[in-house]
């Protein structure tokens, strides 16, 4: 159970233990709120059976009938009674007890003159209270009752003399309890209903707002981590600007002497015709030259990765300006063997780009692309729209290509600056793109094409140039 | 006559470098390694054109550049902005520099230049 409790997440931790919690609060509440409902109905019940009684036994009988010494004397005045009470809905029976707990008249006429001391309810209304009982007519003082299997509720009335106040006896009616129960039902029905749909009303609105919390929350982490990762990366990039400023001064100034030098040995080279290795000399210096524009390419490179670049936004048509690059590429996908495609979505709006900076992604990655087709394969270029639902709408551009692609494990290295899967790759040109692209408040990721090559979306908010 | 040009840099291989390429092209050059040194020498014996390094020590290209435009307005100068980063070469140009051109300096662009520049004289 814990194990499994540490495997589940926060939101369906707190659905279970809410549910739990709720559960055992409306089963309590339930519990409670019926238990009073139900005392309050029976105890306005039998108020008003005893009132009922009372007034019959003033209007019927007098004082001295409770104390009658000969019971069959006053047969006829309890038989009377019994008849008007009977009139009563529900009730079936009565007994009458003397003040001192004798039964004096019962219309079993078997248990008149009987005393029953064990009676816990009968002691307590001959201490003047009103008792009730919900019990079986079976029940020790109802032997002889015919119909012994009905339940039936038991009303204990203490009557008093209206003279004297003081107890003349005790009327004991049974009343069915079927209509009660009936009742009772009924209430614990309507409050198990009202405790199970508040309840369920709770645990739902405690689970919306704590799923939404939640939600909130990963959100919150995952753009925390987000700038985070953008933190490092941008120390990681200060550190390397701080680096990449120092080597260049370091380098720079040497470079130069170098390809001076060598510039000016050539020319001496060139005009000492004479000399033995003329030829050779002037390739090798030619050769020196060439590393050096190699060497300082790299750290203009660096440099650019480096430095902050804040864009220069003017209205961009992404499809006219694609149409550019692959006009500019054209012989290079000629001789690379290499198909175009170009599926570019109708009525793209202007957008504010940095055009230099747009057109170095697209240069670099269609290059990239080209480098990594075979000869006879296929790239295709898209652009469309994206609808925003609910946020606002955007523009993707997609270069795909039919190479190898890019395996999973290397998606997010290939943006680190210098990192390179090619033999002669410099691991500056994707790291830049990515840094163009966010500069524009664009992102870029690595998909895979369908034709089995790498997918490059880069995506654009869509602000429209007014 | 061949034109005089002055080359300042403090980098002396790179400066006698580019002080043999352009003696070859038919230039007389005189190299300086310091902006102090140069002021004084376009004080002494001024030249036609002034191959300008921006990162000079003690007193940078920029300073050496307002000196020369104040005394000697007529020299023409061409500022080498260091690395390729760009740096200071608009600055150059707003205090009246003919041209720049970046590091590690190509002297066949370089001899293009100035052959441009000594075209205004």
């Amino acid at each position: 159970m814990v194990c499994f409790l540490s495997k589940v997440t926060l939101t369906q931790r707190f659905a279970i233990y809410s549910f739990i919690c709720i559960g055992l609060m409306t089963a309590a509440l339930w519990f409670i709120v019926s238990n009073y409902l139900i005392g309050q109905m029976l105890q306005r019940e039998w108020e008003t059976t005893a009132q009922m009684v009372r007034a019959d036994v003033r209007q019927m009988l007098v004082d001295e009938d409770f104390a009658a010494k000969d019971p069959p004397a006053v047969r006829y005045q309890f038989e009377n009674l019994l008849k008007h009470m009977t009139l009563v809905p529900d009730i079936v029976r009565f007994k009458v007890y003397n003040h001192e707990g004798v039964v004096i008249w019962s219309d079993d006429q078997r248990v008149v003159g009987q005393r029953d001391p064990d009676n816990r309810e009968l002691q307590e209304a001959l201490e003047g209270k009103v008792v009730t009982e919900m019990s079986s007519l079976s029940k020790k003082e109802n032997v002889y009752e015919h119909d012994a299997t009905r339940t039936a509720v038991e009303v204990y009335v203490p009557i008093f003399s209206d003279t004297t106040k003081k107890l003349l006896g005790v009327i004991e009616t049974y009343k069915r309890a079927d209509v009660i129960y009936h009742e009772v039902t009924k209430a614990r029905t309507v409050v198990f209903f009202g405790a199970v749909g508040g309840g369920l009303l709770l645990y739902l609105s405690l689970f919306a707002i704590v799923r939404q919390a939640a939600r909130k929350i990963d959100e919150q982490q995952e753009n925390l981590l987000k700038i985070q990762t953008e933190l490092i990366a941008s120390q990681r990039m200060a550190v390397l600007g701080e680096m990449a400023a120092a080597v260049a001064h370091g380098i720079g100034n040497p470079l130069s002497s170098i390809r001076a030098a060598a510039q000016v040995a050539k020319l001496q080279c060139g005009e000492n015709t004479n000399c033995q290795y003329h030829s050779s000399t002037g390739s090798a210096l030619e050769n020196i030259i060439g590393q050096v524009d190699r060497v300082q390419k790299r750290m203009q490179g660096l440099l650019n990765i480096a430095k902050p670049m804040e864009p220069r936004p003017s209205p961009v048509e992404l499809n006219l300006l694609l149409r550019d690059i692959v006009g500019v590429l054209q012989t290079r996908f000629a001789e690379a063997g290499v198909n175009l495609k170009l599926d570019l979505g109708t009525n793209l709006p202007k957008i504010r780009l940095d055009p230099n900076h747009v057109e170095q992604v697209f240069m670099g990655l269609i290059s990239n692309a080209l480098e990594a087709t075979p000869k006879g394969g296929i790239i295709t270029i898209r652009t469309r729209i994206e609808p925003g639902n609910g946020a606002s709408p955007k523009v993707i551009v997609s270069v795909e290509d039919s190479g190898e692609g890019i395996p999973l494990v290397n998606r997010q290295r290939v943006f680190e600056p210098f990192f390179t899967t090619k033999s002669q790759g410099t691991g500056i040109g994707l790291p830049l793109a990515k840094k163009f692209v966010e500069r524009n408040g664009g992102t870029i990721r690595i998909l895979d094409a369908p034709a089995g090559g790498a997918k490059i979306d880069v995506t654009f908010p869509r602000n429209e140039f007014n | 006559m061949a034109r005089r040009i002055l080359v300042v840099d403090d980098e002396q291989v790179f400066a006698t470098a580019v002080g043999e390429y352009l003696n070859r092209h038919g230039y007389s050059t005189v190299i300086n390694y310091s902006g102090e040194q140069a002021l004084r020498t376009i004080d002494e014996e001024p030249p036609d054109l002034v191959v300008l390094d921006y990162c000079l020590p003690r007193m940078d290209g920029l300073s050496v550049l307002r000196k020369i435009k104040e005394g000697h307005s007529k020299i023409v100068v061409i500022i080498m902005t260091a690395h390729g980063t760009g740096e200071g070469a608009v600055e150059a140009m707003k205090l009246g520099a003919f041209d720049y051109i970046y590091k590690p300096v190509d002297l066949h662009a370089l001899r293009l230049v100035t052959e441009k520049a000594v075209d205004t004289l």
